[in-house]
């Protein structure tokens, strides 16, 4: 399955943004502050509306922000449409907080013509027509928006017919688990590795959050360990990437873990007093790096931003992936070979980065880059290259690619317009 | 008549393509104390375009021989040896050599299992039954074998591999089974032989 296309209307920058993509390793170009971080964040969307809501408003017309999404979607040679309105906030952090979101979807395998209300939790694994395990809270929560078709219990018969059951619930399934592959990636996670804690600890194998500010290095290391314990496939891929018989970035990874013994009392009325114990432990990683073991703090910037951006890249199950300038803090050879890694890995997951470097431009193809503008009346806009531009200016862009230079450098010689 | 010590500047399309032919420079002569430079950027349309001013610039460091190297990628040969040709029409230096692998340099490198298994530490010799020179993108064929034989646990990272597995490679498994290789075989060992 991939995304074809994508629209967004009234979400920061985009007041009405829409623009086809292709399956290939795709680039978002254009100066700061037109909208690339937007565009990228608007597209997470679909995979936080994914995620279950426990929470509905009420008046959430006038309280919240409200925007809307649409999305084509592809799965052999099937389309399907979703359309979602969403409500929602933003925290302190400028972070989206899902309140909730209504979606309809069009399957071209099935009434084609008709927009269908599904909410999202019909989508998930559990979910099958004979039993619904929504509570009952929930249930009667659901609300439809106006003119869509149907109650609760109309879906409910949907499901329960043949033809149903067999064209749009396999491909239910299909979205349901592309949409939460989604991940988004931005290497300011991952900035200052001053911020990233020497230890970490785990309680009852659970991972004890110590500080917010380096939620990213923490969460890091927290997944580099198990990973690591695992040993399993994907992260032996991801140490011989990174290790010696790969980019050479570290010699070697170990983790020493000691328990600390914890117990805390409990007291009861009447004033009995039970000794609960239990297990945590402290786990240090260790990089060793020419010879010399490092705690995570004392890698340079570009190592442990491309430690954590290819350990993403590699091991993890994403079916998207969004990626916020992979080029920042890298010098250009280490670089060229993660360029030639997010090639590789797009064969695997489709792939978007935004990006400023022309370099990184130099290994895209004009047809894969999506140019972004931010424009006083429309806000943000996003088009691709190809139709930015004349049918005689593409062709002359072509040209210079054959015969003189790569799209990086006709970039920067001004062979497009950027703003 | 004291010979110069040869020096070697590699012209390429790529950086990974100099650290590739430097190490099967080593190989030939059995020598790793020959002096190599190399200039490379992005990209065929590149080389073509800057090799007339590298070349200059590569004497001016003290190279007395010159290596360009371009893949032809399905390309006529005749016609890019020419286009190289005429943009080295003032090259300083006189011994030089412009030498085109079949479709890819990656073909040279497929013509020796072994290699490739040593260079990258794979647990099995991987396995080509194929005429090296006939497979249409060998970079591609070399990413597919280099998973297959590591059952996933390895990916080809070109910019890496490519010199790892030259390093170990035997020059006559390439001599054997890539045409191409020759005339460049034949210009390193000439020219080099003290
Ligand atoms: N929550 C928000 N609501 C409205 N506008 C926003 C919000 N967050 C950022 N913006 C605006 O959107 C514009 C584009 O920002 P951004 O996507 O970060 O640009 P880029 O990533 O291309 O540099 C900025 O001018 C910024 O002021
Ligand atoms: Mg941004």
């Amino acid at each position: 399955m991939n995304l074809k296309t994508f629209d967004v209307h009234s979400y920061r920058s985009c007041q009405s943004v829409k623009f086809p993509l292709n399956r290939d390793l795709t680039g978002l170009i254009g100066i700061n502050g037109s909208g690339k971080t937007n565009v990228l964040n608007s597209i997470f969307l679909l995979r936080k509306i994914s995620e279950f809501r426990f929470k509905y408003a009420n008046n959430r017309d006038t309280e919240y922000n409200t925007c809307k999404i649409g999305a084509v979607f592809e799965h052999n040679g099937i389309s399907i449409q979703l359309k979602a309105t969403i409500y929602l906030e933003m925290d302190e952090r400028n972070n989206d907080e899902i309140i909730s979101s209504d979606f309809k979807w069009k399957f071209s395998n099935y009434n084609s013509k008709e927009w269908l209300t599904i909410p999202i939790e019909f989508f998930s694994n559990q979910f099958n027509s004979s039993s619904f395990h929504l509570p009952v809270s929930i249930r009667s929560n659901i609300r439809f928006s106006k003119g869509s078709r149907g109650s609760f219990f109309e879906i409910y018969k949907l499901f329960h017919t043949k033809e149903f059951k067999k064209n749009v619930q396999p491909l239910l399934h299909e979205v349901f688990e592309f949409i939460n592959g989604i991940n988004y990636y931005s290497a300011t996670q991952f900035s200052d590795p001053g911020r990233c804690p020497v230890s970490i600890e785990l309680e009852e194998d659970r991972f004890r959050r110590r500080t917010h500010s380096s939620s990213g290095h923490e969460q890091f290391i927290f997944d580099l360990y198990n990973s690591h314990k695992q040993n399993d496939k994907e992260f032996i891929r991801y140490f011989n990437t990174i290790g010696k018989v790969g980019i050479g970035l570290i010699d070697e990874l170990s983790f020493e873990t000691l328990p600390i013994p914890s117990s805390t009392y409990k007291v009861r009325s009447g004033g009995q007093i039970k000794q609960k114990n239990f297990e945590r432990q402290l786990i240090v990683p260790i990089f060793t790096i020419n010879g010399k073991k490092l705690s995570p703090n004392q890698l340079s910037e570009g190592t442990f931003k491309t430690l954590a951006l290819l350990y993403y890249l590699i091991t993890d199950k994403s079916t998207l992936l969004l990626i916020e300038e992979p080029e920042v803090c890298i010098h250009h050879g280490l670089l060229d070979s993660i360029i030639k890694l997010l090639i590789s890995q797009s064969k695997h997951k489709q792939i978007i980065i935004s990006t400023h470097s022309d370099f990184v431009l130099d290994h895209l193809s004009p047809e894969n880059i999506l140019l972004v503008k931010y424009l006083e009346t429309k806000g943000t806009t996003v088009k691709q290259l190809s139709k930015s531009m004349s049918s005689d200016e593409y062709r002359a862009l072509k040209m210079y690619l054959k015969e003189s230079g790569n799209l990086g450098e006709y970039a920067r010689e001004g062979g497009f317009e950027y703003e | 008549m004291s010979k110069r010590k040869p020096r070697v500047g590699i012209i390429a399309e790529d950086r990974s393509d100099i650290e590739c032919v430097r190490a099967l420079i080593f190989r030939i002569t059995n020598d790793n104390k020959i002096g190599v430079d190399g200039m490379a950027k992005n990209g065929c349309t590149m080389l073509v375009r800057k090799c007339g001013h590298w070349a200059v610039n590569l004497h001016e460091k003290g190279c007395n021989l010159l290596i360009v190297i371009h893949d032809s990628d399905g390309k006529d040969p005749r016609a890019i040896h020419n286009r190289i040709e005429l943009a080295l029409h003032a090259c300083p230096i006189v011994k030089k050599i412009i030498t085109i692998p079949v479709e890819e340099i990656e073909a040279w490198l497929l013509a020796d299992p072994n290699a490739i298994k040593k260079g990258i530490n794979l647990d099995k010799i991987p396995k080509i039954n194929r005429n090296v020179e006939q497979i249409s993108s060998p970079k591609e064929f070399l990413e597919d074998i280099i998973d297959k034989t590591s059952n996933r646990e390895k990916i080809y990272i070109n910019s890496k591999h490519n010199a790892m597995i030259a390093r170990n490679i035997d020059i006559e498994k390439i001599k054997e089974k890539c045409p191409s290789f020759l005339p460049f075989l034949k210009f390193v060992q000439e020219n080099t032989v003290s």
